[in-house]
């Protein structure tokens, strides 16, 4: 998945327009990133790239980036 | 060596009713609503103030001894699931041996599980029958777990509801058409345990002024150390990761696929949860059927309220194949298929 395609998806999970985020976008900056925005993230990646990601990435995660290159990772 | 299979389940709810209303004059409207998106529970069934897990399971039974009152002379093994028993001592199943007037040359034990425990006791009671240790089993599930839940742990309480169940197994043909359980796949991930917990709740960690200190997490949630946890995230991965793999693995074992099932019930944790679960296994809707969003997660009951419930609306028949599978507290999972009776009693109605 493009970093495009990812801002896109993950901008509707937040309920929040893609244009308006980038990969250096701090999480605790959205006002939507909350529990239920993690089970929405979690299937988003899941849909789009095949792997489940795991529930420690979303405590780690700073920026939007990091979910990106976690799900990367995951992929191997 | 013989079958065994399923001949008669039933539910009741706790009769207090904590509604959407509820919730959004306690935690605000957007909290409300917010719950209702990420959960799809909208109302929920509360156990009333003194009522235990045990009673509802009580009620349960009695409901189907009254229609089937030959079963009180012949029902040799009972299970009861809880991890809200009346007394840590004596075992709760003991307690309702003689209050449900069974006889005394009757098996009596508990099966402390969470939301897979009904499998866990489908599986055990099936096996005592089927090796001839038993010849008719009832297995109760009952739990008030709203009682464990901080007031103002918002993530939790809209999510959880209190119910009792019971079921009745016999022993059945061995032919593999005859009605009965084809198979069980169960599976623990103790490291897991953390994720979904009542921390301060027995000897490892005794209630003290420190357990009973509250804490505000950063989404506004308070809970002490004796109150039940559940991490959200790492639940929703855990099923989505061990649910499909148990489902594939039993079928494999089987030697079926989805197109021989007819029917397909998860432990109803949450909506969200499960219509991904079905989306992702590529189950169709005429094979699926949820059941909470007016009762909300019942624990190691939902299992058999969604049967019973599938039962009551027609959605399953004389020789259906219905796969059933539970996951979570442990973390601990149970999946099993079973063929439906000519007659399955289901409380008031019959398949």
């Amino acid at each position: 998945m493009s970093d495009e395609e990812f801002l896109m998806r993950f901008g509707e999970v937040v309920g929040q327009d893609p244009s308006s985020l980038a990969l250096a976008t701090e999480l605790k900056m959205l006002e939507g990133w909350d529990s239920v925005a993690y089970l929405g993230t979690t299937v988003m990646i899941d849909e789009g790239m095949g792997v489940v990601v795991s529930p420690e990435v979303f405590v780690d995660a700073i920026t939007i980036g990091d979910l990106l290159a976690a799900a990367r990772a995951a992929q191997g | 060596m013989p079958g065994s299979t399923l001949t008669a389940v039933n539910y009741t709810l706790g009769s207090e009713h904590l509604t959407y209303e509820d919730i959004e004059s306690r935690f605000g409207s957007e909290a409300a609503a917010k719950v209702f998106k990420g959960s799809g529970i909208r109302n929920r069934r509360i156990a009333a103030a003194g009522v235990c897990g045990s009673d509802l399971a009580f009620q349960s039974a009695g409901e189907l001894l009254d229609k089937r009152p030959e079963l009180r002379e012949r029902i040799d093994l009972l299970v009861h699931c809880t991890q809200t028993p009346d007394y840590l001592m004596p075992t709760t199943a003991c307690l309702l041996q003689e209050r449900l007037k069974l006889r005394k040359e009757c098996a009596a034990f508990d099966l402390n599980l969470g939301c897979s425990q009904y499998v866990y006791a489908l599986s055990v009671a099936h096996s005592m029958l089927v090796s001839g240790v038993a010849q008719c089993a009832l297995v109760t599930t009952g739990d008030t777990m709203t009682r464990t839940i901080h007031p103002r742990d918002r993530a939790i309480l809209p999510i959880l509801g209190d119910a009792g169940s019971a079921s009745i197994l016999e022993v059945s043909g061995a032919n593999t058409d005859a009605p009965g359980f084809l198979g069980f796949e169960l599976g623990t991930d103790g490291s897991g345990a953390k994720y979904l917990m009542l921390p301060a709740s027995g000897f490892r960690q005794p209630r003290s002024a420190e357990t009973a200190a509250e804490v505000t997490d950063a989404e506004g949630n308070t809970r002490t150390a004796e109150n039940f946890y559940m991490n959200g995230a790492a639940i929703f991965h855990f099923a989505i990761t061990v649910v499909p793999a148990a489902i594939q693995k039993l079928l494999g074992k089987l030697g079926l696929t989805f197109d021989d099932l007819d029917l397909v019930l998860f432990h109803q944790a949450n909506q969200y949860m499960l219509d991904y679960l079905y989306k992702k296994l590529r189950i169709p809707p005429e094979k699926a059927f949820c059941y909470l969003e007016n009762i909300g997660n019942t624990s190691g009951t939902t299992l058999p309220v969604v049967l019973a419930e599938a039962v009551r609306q027609r959605r399953v028949k004389a020789g259906s194949l219905v796969l059933m599978i539970a996951f979570g507290v442990g973390l601990s999972w149970g999946a099993t298929v079973f063929r439906a009776p000519a007659e399955l009693i289901a409380g008031e109605a019959t398949s």
